[in-house]
């Protein structure tokens, strides 16, 4: 089966304007980045604050423009169509932020806010655009009769209700949730969740679920990839990562998240500081900072990946044979 | 047997707003035992921080009061203080720290001078008597570099940084309890962990308890001894962390673990809770947590239920039990 979206060596920097006569510095937000989503499929992406994951995203959607690399879309480069070419591909391709409130308008009823992307894709039939939006707000659990409220008068977790039927009012194919359950608190957390996965089977949607919460990521994923600071560290089916973390990085994320489970006794590899920032990141491998188990050829060559399995993918030079420098 | 240290009796803090009054803390009870730490777990909007900032009468004035209870803190009822009085408490007996250090943290001064601050007010040191002390407490929450850090301003910081700053400058006076109010919400996982680590490590070598508020059940079953669980301004169950864990009884108790993604197993579906956390202003009547209970009986939206003793230890507001 041929891939969904293939993202092939994606990069974006920032340039940061030079700040009181200083000089121009770069942002390396996200450096280099490969992976493929299939039809059907959700693909995690986990990683802390400012590793890159949003970047990423927007990239792939193209709401940003990378500097370099290339998205295939059902095999089609959609980074080099024309604007116009790329309006067909855009109803294709959505999103779903964290914020519900933020994303949405607050002088617009829900109704118009789920009426507009239909306008803007040409549906012209008044009367088909209503069936249609009520139609997807059943399918996502809100009251037709609520349509004509305002954001504000919703609660946290119906807003993003009306975010997820916004974004797959147009019948994509595939969708990013860009930290859709952040916000929301453990009821309403489930309860999207739950929603999501439905959504999922009937529209035969493939997410990119983008969290740094490691629970939610083990529920949604059929695979999970796992970044730092603008790379991916390693990329594996869910079941196989949580069981089988090569990555020293990915290892210390897992043994950091707490378990509700008193009885439970953890060996713990607690990281020192803070991820460095990614406008010098760190030479050779970008965790050699922070990583308990460095040699000396981390801080000198970037690592290449090595596969212990076919869908298993690290980057870290403790496997596959360390080269010598 | 250990002593008591905080005792909150029927405790009410309602806060007047234009929509109506909220009954932010609505008729709480709970102990505090000396060394111990106490979870206190609920979704957000359930009166926890209110709970917090009510021991400390740190809540919002002049909308917010404390109409009814007590708050028994070695012996003394912190609701008689007089403001003066608790100032003389706060930062010196009793601390806090919150969920946002940068709220806390006075961004036009340099981090070190607060614990300097505190430690002049409390101890009565020196300024340069101060100033030594607080190199050193940054030395043990493990900041890097103290002495150059210390005249850095917050926002030179990372978010796990000041929190470090924030727990240095709250145990600087060596309190006998301290509030930590979601201290690791805004922290990525891997920062969280070490700073509960810190605290956990401190905690134990100055023998402060600890009442930690969080919305994460993890959490609790890491690093408290007991919990209470909060719902729409009031405790619905409190138990030993081992029981409640093993043994939840309160219906809102169980629905929340069982909402919970979780890593042992997979499931396919969340039992989700129906509906969200009420509005304080007009709490459901009977059982707060009637309109989302699955198994709720005609009492419940008729009557309260009281907490009471269903097994040695454990403590549960529900009718079914
Ligand atoms: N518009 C921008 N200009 C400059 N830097 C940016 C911009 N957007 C994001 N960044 C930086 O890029 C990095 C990655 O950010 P982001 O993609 O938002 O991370 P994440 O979503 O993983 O938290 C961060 O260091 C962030 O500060
Ligand atoms: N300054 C304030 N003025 C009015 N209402 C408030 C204020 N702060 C909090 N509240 C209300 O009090 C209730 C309890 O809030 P809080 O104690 O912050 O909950 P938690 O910490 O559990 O999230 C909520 O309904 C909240 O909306
Ligand atoms: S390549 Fe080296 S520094 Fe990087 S994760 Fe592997 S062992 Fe650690
Ligand atoms: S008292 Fe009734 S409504 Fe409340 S938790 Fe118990 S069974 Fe449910
Ligand atoms: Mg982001
Ligand atoms: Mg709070």
């Amino acid at each position: 089966m041929s891939p969904l979206v293939e993202v092939r060596n994606l990069k974006k920097h920032f340039v940061l304007s030079g700040e009181w006569g200083k000089e121009r510095a770069f942002v390396d937000a996200v450096s280099g980045v490969s992976f493929s989503i299939f039809q059907g499929e959700t693909l995690g992406l986990v990683g802390e604050t400012g590793c890159g994951k949003s970047t990423l995203a927007r990239c792939i959607l193209r709401l940003l423009e990378p500097t370099g690399g290339s998205v295939l879309f059902r095999g089609k480069d959609i980074l080099k169509l024309p604007l116009k070419e790329f309006k067909a591909y855009r109803r294709r391709m959505q999103i779903v932020f964290q914020d519900p409130f933020a994303s949405l308008n607050p002088r617009k009823t829900v109704f118009s806010i789920l009426e507009e992307p239909l306008i803007i894709h040409g549906e012209r039939n008044p009367r088909a655009r209503r069936e249609k939006v009520e139609a997807m707000a059943e399918q996502v659990g809100l009251d037709p009769r609520l349509l004509r409220n305002y954001p504000h008068e919703f609660s946290g977790g119906q807003r993003q209700r009306v975010c997820i039927a916004r974004a797959l009012i147009l019948e994509p194919e595939f969708v990013v949730c860009d930290e859709p359950v952040s916000a929301l608190d453990v009821s309403v957390r489930a309860q999207i969740l739950n929603l999501l996965s439905e959504l999922q089977e009937r529209m035969h949607l493939a997410y990119l679920f983008i969290t740094h919460d490691l629970a939610v990521v083990h529920h949604i994923s059929h695979r999970v990839a796992v970044m730092y600071l603008g790379t991916i560290v390693e990329i594996a089916p869910t079941e196989e990562l949580f069981a089988n973390p090569l990555h020293p990085y990915t290892q210390a994320l897992f043994e950091s998240i707490p378990v509700p489970n008193p009885t439970y006794k953890r060996k713990r590899m607690v990281l020192e500081g803070d991820p460095p920032s990614p406008i010098h990141p760190p030479s050779g491998c970008r965790f050699h900072t922070r990583c308990p188990k460095r040699m000396e050829v981390c801080s000198v060559h970037p690592p290449e990946a090595f596969s212990p399995t076919p869908e298993h993918v690290v980057f870290c030079h403790l496997y596959g044979g360390t080269k010598v420098i | 047997m250990k002593k008591v240290l905080l005792q909150v009796e029927n405790l009410r803090t309602y806060l007047t707003t234009h929509r109506g009054v909220v009954r932010a803390v609505d008729g709480v009870s709970l102990t505090i035992l000396e060394e111990e730490t106490l979870g206190l777990v609920g979704e957000s909007g359930c009166g926890k921080s209110m709970l917090a900032l009510s021991i400390l009468g740190l809540y919002p004035k002049p909308q917010g009061r404390i109409v009814e209870g007590k708050i028994e803190f070695e012996g003394e009822d912190l609701v008689q203080k007089s403001e003066e009085e608790l100032r003389r408490i706060r930062g010196k007996r009793i601390s806090m720290i919150f969920q946002e250090p940068m709220t806390s943290l006075d961004p036009v001064f340099p981090v070190g001078e607060g614990i300097v601050e505190v430690l002049m007010l409390h101890q009565g040191l020196t300024r340069s008597e101060a100033r030594r002390e607080a190199i050193r407490l940054l030395r043990m929450v493990r900041i890097p570099e103290p002495e150059r850090r210390m005249y850095q301003y917050p926002h030179q910081l990372s978010g796990g940084m000041r929190q470090r700053v924030m727990i240095a400058q709250a145990l600087a006076c060596r309190p006998k309890l301290l509030i930590a109010d979601e201290p690791t919400t805004a922290l990525d996982v891997t920062v969280q962990a070490q700073i509960l680590e810190l605290i956990a490590a401190l905690k134990e070598e100055m023998k402060t308890a600890v009442l930690l508020i969080t919305h994460d059940l993890g959490i609790v079953a890491e690093h408290c001894q007991k919990v209470a669980v909060m719902y729409a301004g009031t405790i619905v169950e409190k138990s030993d962390v081992f029981s409640l864990f093993a043994r939840p009884l309160h219906p809102y108790t169980r629905a929340l673990l069982g909402a919970l993604p979780r890593l042992d197993g997979k499931r396919s579906r969340l039992e989700a809770i129906p509906g969200s956390v009420p509005d304080l202003i007009a709490p459901p009547l009977g059982c707060r947590f009637h309109p989302r209970c699955r198994e709720r009986i005609p009492r419940c939206s008729e009557e309260e239920p009281r907490l009471r003793e269903v097994e040695r230890g454990h403590e549960v507001a529900c009718h079914l039990l």
